[in-house]
C-alpha cells in the first residue's frame, strides 16, 4: 500500500458484490432443501444415546455441534432472504456532512480519503476531518483541501464520542461517515441518497472493501472474511430488514441519529449498538451492495488481532443488550447470530482437543461406531454446509480466510472470558500500515496449539500406530495445517509493498 | 477546539479531481475477476523431449511384469484362441463384456502367438498410449506444463500400470475414454468433420470395449446438449455442432441396438452361473469408496495398508476446505464435474451389485484425477521450481505405491497361479491329476499346463482313483462356498491318501496327495 497516484485504493475493484452469473437466493434455497434433511439425518444419528463414548467428551461435542448447527441454520436463513438493492439517485438537492474521524493515522493515508470526499457528487457536500489526535498535520491537510477541521478539547468516547461531538458542530440533513483510510467513489451519494426518500430509513450501509489485498496475505484473508459478510450475509440481513451499521461507508439521516443521541460511547462496537437503538425506535436500515469506497484492511497479524479483539469484545458484550432489546424476534435473532459468531473460537478449541485427548490415551466423544457409519451420516451435512459457504460467498470465502479465523480462535476464547468477567476493554484503532518484522508473538497461542497437536501425534504413533491412532493423527494434522496456514503471514518477513503494479493476483486452477 | 468552516460545494482543484480527470477510465474501469496470470509455458521443443522421456519411462515400467496370468486373463486368452466364430459364440453365451478387446487379442495371437508378452501386448500398447494422450488432453485443456505433469503421473501410476499388464479390456477403457474426451474437446472448439470422425471412432472403441464406457458417453451427451443450449442462448452459431451431434448420436444409437441385445443375452445366461468368483453383494460403504480412491492413486496395497490409508480420511476434509474460494477455470470445473458424474453413476450402479464399484471399472477416472492433480500443481503454485518439487513429491508417492503393489506378496489382487502350477508341474508325473477350485481355473491350467490331467474340485474323487499324485489347486478361499468345497475335498483326500506336500503362493493353495 502506498499513497500517491497509484495508491492501491485507486485500483480496479476485483470483487463482485452480487454474482452476475447466478442467483444466490435461488441456489441457497435449493441447498437448504438438501441441507435440512441432511442436518436431521446427522443430528438424529448423533443424538442417539448409543453414540455416547466418553460422556463428558460427548457432552462437549454435542454442545459444539449444536452451536455450529445454530450458526449454520442462521446463515442459511439469512442468505436465503437476500435483497439486492440497486443504486438509487437522489431526487432532491440536499446537504450532506461527510465525517472523517482520524486518530493519529498517517496523513498520507488520510490525504486521499479527504480528496475523494471532496469529490463526492450528488449533493451539497461539507467534508469535516474529525481529529482526535490533535495532529497539526491534519489541520494543515484540511486547510489544503478547504474542508472542515474539528478538534475536541476532551477526547472521551473514542470514535463514537468524536462523531457525537461533530454532530453538535454541523447541521446537514444527512451524514456520511468514512474511516480515515476509506476512499469514496465520486458517486457514493448518487448511489445511496435516493434510498433516503423513504422516511423510515435511518442509514444506508455499503460494503467495507479492502483494496490492499493483492500483495498482503493478512489483508487478503481478512477481506475474504469481510466479503462473505458484505456479500451474501449483508444482502440477507437487508432482506430481513436487519442490516446493522458497520461504522464506515455509511450514510445517516441526521434526524435518526439525533433521535437516539448519536453513537453510544460505552461500547467497543458503537455501530452495532447504535443499530439496535435505531431499530428499537422503529427506524429501518438499508444496504446497497456495491463497492462505493475502498479502504485498507489490516496489513499484519497484530493489526488483525487488534481489530478482531475489538469486534469480539464489542459484539459479545452487545449480546445482553440484544437480548433485552424490544425488537421483533426476527431482528433480535439476527443481532444474536452476529454476536454469537464470536463464540465460534470455542468450537475450534474443542475440535482440536479431541484428537489430543485420544492420542494421549484418553477417551473419545463417540463410541461403538466405525468410520464408514460416521461418514455416512456426517458427510452429506458437511458437504451441504461447505457448498453453501462456497455458493453464498460466490468463491470469495477462501481457505486462507477460514484458516486465519481458526488460528485466532483464542481471541474469541479470551474475549468471552473478559466479557464474562466484565473486564474493561479499550478502543484501539486498527493500524493502517503493516509492521516491517515477523510477529510470532501475535500468533503464539496458535503456535502452542500446533506444538501440542504435533507432540500428541508423535506420542500416539510411538505408543500404538494402529488405524485409530492414524485417524486421530490425521485429525491433528488437519488442525495443525489450518493453524499454520493462519499463522504463516505472521511468521514470514513482510514483503515490501508493490505500489504501481496492476498485476492480478488470482490464478484460477 | 479548532474549527475551520468547509467550502460549500465541490472543489474542482483537488487531488482526486486531478486524478479522476487523468485516469478515471483506467482506475475505475470495468469491474470483475482479473485475468489469469500469464506464466510462460514450457516450449514446444522441451515439451516434446520431456514427453518422449516420460513415455519411455512409462513403457519401461510397464514391460517389467512381475506376475503371471490370472483367472480372468486366462478366460480371455482361451476365448481368443478359438476360431472367430467360436470366440463370439463363447462371449455371447458365457461372458459379460463386449467383444472388441477379444477381437484385438484374437488378431494379436494370430500374429505373435500366445506367449505372456504377446497376449499382454494390446494392453501394454494401450497403457503406454495413455501417457501421450493424457499429455495432449492436458495441453489442450490448460498448457504444455500441465500436460507434462499429468503424463509423468500417468507414467508411474500404479493402477494404470497394473492394467497395462493385464490381458483384459480395462486399459482400453482408459485409452479410448481419454481419446473420446480429447476429441469431444476438439469438436467443441472446432466441429470439423475430421474431429467428429475421431470422436465417433473413439466412442465406438470405448463402447465395444466395456459396457461401462456408456457411462462416460452418457455424460458426454449431456455436455453436448448443455453446450449447444448455452451457445444458442448466447446467440452463437450452433448449426455445425448440432448437426454433428445429431449424426454422432445416430451412430451411437445404431451401435447400441446390437450391443444391448448382446449385453442382455449375456446377462441372462451368466446370472447365477457357478464357478466364477464374483464379489459379495453387501451394500456399498464409505470404506469401499475410500479404499477404491486409495487404490486408484497408489495402486493395490495389502489390506492392512489399505485400512491405514482409509483411516486418513480426515485429510479429505482438509482437502475440501483448501478448495474453498479457489474457484477454478471452466475447464477444471467441467473436468471435475465429469469425474464426479462418473463416480455418482457408478455408485448408483453399485447399489445393485457392490462388486461393480471397482477401480478397474472406472479406470478412465484415474487419468482424469491425475490431470486434476497436475492442474492443482501448475495452477496453484506460482514458482516453477516449487511446481517441480511438488510434482516430484507426488511422483515419489506413486512410485512407492507402485513398488509395493508390484512386489509385495500380500497384494490382495496378486494371484500367483503361475508359481503354483510351476510347482505342480515340477512334481507331477504322467498319472497326475489336478483338482481345481474355482472351476474357471481350468483356463489358467489350460494356459500354463495344457498337458496336465485336470478336473474341477466339485467332481468327486473316489478311493479307487488311479491318479497319483493328486493335486488340489485352490484359490478365492475368502469365498465361503469355495472354502467349504475345498475343505470337504481336502478332508476326503486326507482320509483316503497321504498328504505329502502342501505349499502356498499368493492367494493360491496347493495340496499334493499320493
Amino acid at each position: 500500500m502506498s499513497a500517491g497516484p497509484w495508491d492501491v485504493r485507486l485500483r480496479r475493484v476485483t470483487w463482485e458484490p452480487v454474482p452476475s452469473t447466478y442467483s444466490v437466493r435461488r441456489r441457497v434455497r435449493i441447498l437448504i432443501l438438501l441441507g435440512v434433511p441432511c442436518a436431521v439425518w446427522y443430528f438424529g444419528w448423533l443424538l442417539n444415546p448409543n453414540r455416547v463414548g466418553t460422556p463428558y467428551l460427548y457432552g462437549i461435542l454435542i454442545a459444539a455441534e449444536l452451536f455450529n448447527l445454530m450458526q449454520a441454520l442462521g446463515f442459511w436463513w439469512t442468505v436465503a432472504n437476500e435483497r439486492v438493492r440497486e443504486r438509487r439517485a437522489p431526487t432532491q438537492w440536499v446537504t450532506v456532512d461527510v465525517f472523517i474521524p482520524v486518530y493519529k493515522e498517517p496523513p498520507d493515508i488520510v490525504d486521499l480519503t479527504v480528496a475523494a470526499a471532496v469529490g463526492l457528487r450528488g449533493a451539497e457536500v461539507r467534508v469535516h476531518v474529525l481529529d482526535d489526535g490533535n495532529d497539526d498535520a491534519m489541520r494543515d491537510l484540511a486547510a489544503r483541501y478547504g474542508v472542515g477541521y474539528i478538534r475536541r478539547p476532551q477526547h472521551t468516547g473514542a470514535k463514537a464520542g468524536n462523531i457525537n461531538h461533530a454532530l453538535t458542530k454541523t447541521d446537514a440533513q444527512f451524514i456520511a461517515v468514512f474511516d480515515s483510510d476509506h476512499v469514496a467513489d465520486p458517486d457514493f451519494l448518487e448511489a445511496t441518497l435516493g434510498w433516503m426518500d423513504d422516511p423510515k430509513i435511518a442509514f444506508v450501509q455499503t460494503p467495507q472493501y479492502y483494496a490492499n489485498t493483492e500483495h498482503n496475505r493478512i489483508a487478503a484473508a481478512s477481506w475474504a472474511q469481510q466479503a462473505l459478510f458484505f456479500g451474501a450475509i449483508a444482502r440477507g440481513k437487508d432482506g430481513l430488514d436487519a442490516v446493522f451499521c458497520c461504522g464506515t461507508n455509511v450514510l445517516f439521516r441526521r434526524e435518526a441519529f439525533e433521535s437516539v443521541g448519536g453513537f453510544p460511547t460505552n461500547s467497543l462496537t458503537e455501530d452495532f449498538e447504535l443499530s439496535i437503538h435505531l431499530h428499537e425506535r422503529g427506524w429501518s436500515s438499508a444496504y446497497v451492495p456495491d463497492v462505493l469506497a475502498r479502504g485498507l484492511g489490516p496489513e499484519d497479524t497484530a493489526a488483525y488481532v487488534s481489530q478482531q479483539q475489538r469486534w469480539a469484545r464489542g459484539c459479545l458484550s452487545g449480546i445482553p443488550r440484544a437480548l433485552r432489546a424490544r425488537l421483533p424476534l426476527r431482528l433480535k435473532a439476527q443481532y444474536l447470530l452476529s454476536g454469537l459468531y464470536f463464540l465460534s473460537g470455542w468450537t475450534v478449541l474443542i475440535y482440536m482437543s479431541f484428537p489430543v485427548v485420544r492420542l494421549l490415551g484418553g477417551g473419545q466423544p463417540i463410541g461403538g461406531i466405525n468410520a464408514p457409519v460416521f461418514l455416512l451420516h456426517f458427510i452429506p451435512y458437511y458437504a451441504v454446509a461447505l457448498t453453501m459457504a462456497a455458493v453464498a460467498g460466490a468463491g470469495s470465502y477462501t481457505f486462507a480466510a477460514f484458516a486465519l479465523s481458526a488460528a485466532n480462535f483464542w481471541i474469541h476464547v479470551l474475549s468471552t472470558i473478559y466479557t464474562v468477567l466484565r473486564k474493561k476493554g479499550s478502543f484501539v484503532v486498527t493500524p493502517k500500515k503493516g509492521a516491517e518484522a515477523r510477529q510470532p508473538a501475535a500468533v503464539m497461542p496458535a503456535l502452542v496449539a500446533v506444538g501440542i497437536l504435533v507432540s500428541a501425534s508423535i506420542y500416539g504413533l510411538a505408543r500404538n500406530p494402529d488405524a485409530a491412532t492414524i485417524n486421530n493423527v490425521s485429525f491433528a494434522l488437519v488442525h495443525a495445517t489450518i493453524l499454520m496456514t493462519g499463522c504463516w503471514a505472521a511468521l514470514q518477513k513482510p514483503r515490501a509493498p508493490a505500489s504501481g503494479s496492476l498485476e492480478p493476483a488470482e490464478v484460477a486452477a | 477546539m479548532q474549527t475551520v468552516k468547509p467550502l460549500q460545494g465541490n472543489s474542482p482543484r483537488t487531488l482526486f479531481g486531478r486524478l479522476r480527470g487523468a485516469h478515471e477510465a483506467e482506475l475505475f474501469g470495468p469491474r470483475g475477476r482479473l485475468p489469469r496470470r500469464g506464466e510462460p509455458d514450457t516450449s514446444r521443443r522441451t515439451a516434446r523431449l520431456v514427453l518422449g522421456g516420460i513415455i519411455l519411462v512409462g513403457l519401461a515400467v510397464r514391460l517389467a511384469v512381475p506376475r503371471g496370468i490370472w483367472l480372468d486373463e486366462a478366460i480371455s486368452i482361451h476365448q481368443a484362441r478359438l476360431s472367430l466364430h467360436d470366440m463370439f459364440l463363447t462371449l455371447y453365451n458365457g461372458d459379460r463384456q463386449p467383444p472388441f478387446h477379444d477381437l484385438v487379442l484374437w488378431l494379436t495371437i494370430r500374429a505373435f502367438g500366445h506367449g505372456e508378452f504377446a497376449v499382454r501386448l494390446p494392453s501394454l500398447i494401450a497403457g503406454t498410449l495413455v501417457v501421450p494422450v493424457l499429455y495432449e488432453l492436458g495441453r489442450e485443456l490448460y498448457d504444455r506444463r500441465t500436460g507434462l505433469v499429468a503424463a509423468a503421473f500417468a507414467a508411474v501410476s500404479p493402477v494404470l500400470i497394473w492394467y497395462s499388464q493385464e490381458v483384459r479390456m480395462y486399459e482400453f477403457v482408459a485409452l479410448f475414454g481419454l481419446l473420446a474426451l480429447l476429441m469431444q474437446l476438439r469438436v467443441l472448439r472446432n466441429p470439423a468433420m475430421l474431429n467428429w470422425a475421431g470422436y465417433i471412432l473413439a466412442t465406438a472403441a470405448l463402447l465395444w470395449s466395456h459396457y461401462f464406457g456408456l457411462v462416460l458417453i452418457a455424460v458426454q451427451q449431456v455436455v453436448f446438449v448443455a453446450v449447444i443450449v448455452h451457445r444458442h442462448r448466447n446467440g452463437e452459431p450452433v448449426k455445425r455442432l448440432a448437426l454433428g451431434f445429431a449424426y454422432s448420436a445416430a451412430v451411437l444409437a445404431m451401435q447400441l441396438v446390437p450391443l444391448l441385445v448382446f449385453a442382455v443375452h449375456q446377462y441372462q445366461v451368466t446370472t447365477g452361473a457357478a464357478g466364477s468368483p464374483s464379489g459379495t453383494y453387501d451394500l456399498l460403504s464409505f470404506y469401499d469408496v475410500l479404499a477404491n480412491l486409495a487404490w486408484s492413486l497408489w495402486g493395490y496395497q495389502p489390506n492392512a495398508t489399505s485400512v491405514l490409508l482409509a483411516a486418513m480420511w480426515p485429510l479429505f476434509l482438509l482437502g475440501s476446505l483448501v478448495l474453498l474460494g479457489r474457484g477454478g477455470s471452466r475447464q477444471t470445473m467441467a473436468l471435475a464435474a465429469t469425474s464426479l458424474a462418473l463416480v455418482a453413476l457408478l455408485i448408483v450402479a453399485s447399489l445393485f451389485d457392490r462388486s461393480l464399484f471397482e477401480v478397474r471399472n472406472f479406470l478412465v477416472l484415474v487419468p482424469l484425477v491425475l490431470l486434476l492433480i497436475a492442474r492443482l500443481v501448475t495452477g496453484w503454485i506460482r514458482s516453477p521450481r516449487t511446481q517441480l518439487i511438488v510434482a516430484g513429491a507426488v511422483v515419489l508417492t506413486l512410485v512407492v505405491g507402485l513398488a509395493d503393489q508390484q512386489l509385495n506378496k500380500d497384494n490382495p489382487r496378486l494371484f500367483d497361479f503361475r508359481g503354483a502350477i510351476q510347482d505342480i508341474k515340477a512334481n507331477a508325473g504322467p498319472d497326475s491329476l489336478v483338482l481345481f477350485e474355482p472351476s474357471d481355473m481350468r483356463y489358467v491350467l489350460e494356459y500354463y499346463a495344457p498337458d496336465l490331467r485336470r478336473q474341477p474340485l466339485t467332481q468327486a474323487v473316489t478311493a479307487g482313483e488311479e491318479a497319483s499324485p493328486v493335486f488340489v489347486l485352490a484359490s478365492f478361499q475368502s469365498n465361503p462356498s469355495f472354502f467349504n468345497e475345498t475343505n470337504k475335498v481336502v478332508g476326503q483326500l486326507t482320509f483316503f491318501r497321504t498328504l505329502v506336500h502342501r505349499f502356498k503362493t499368493p492367494q493360491t493353495l496347493v495340496w499334493e496327495f499320493q
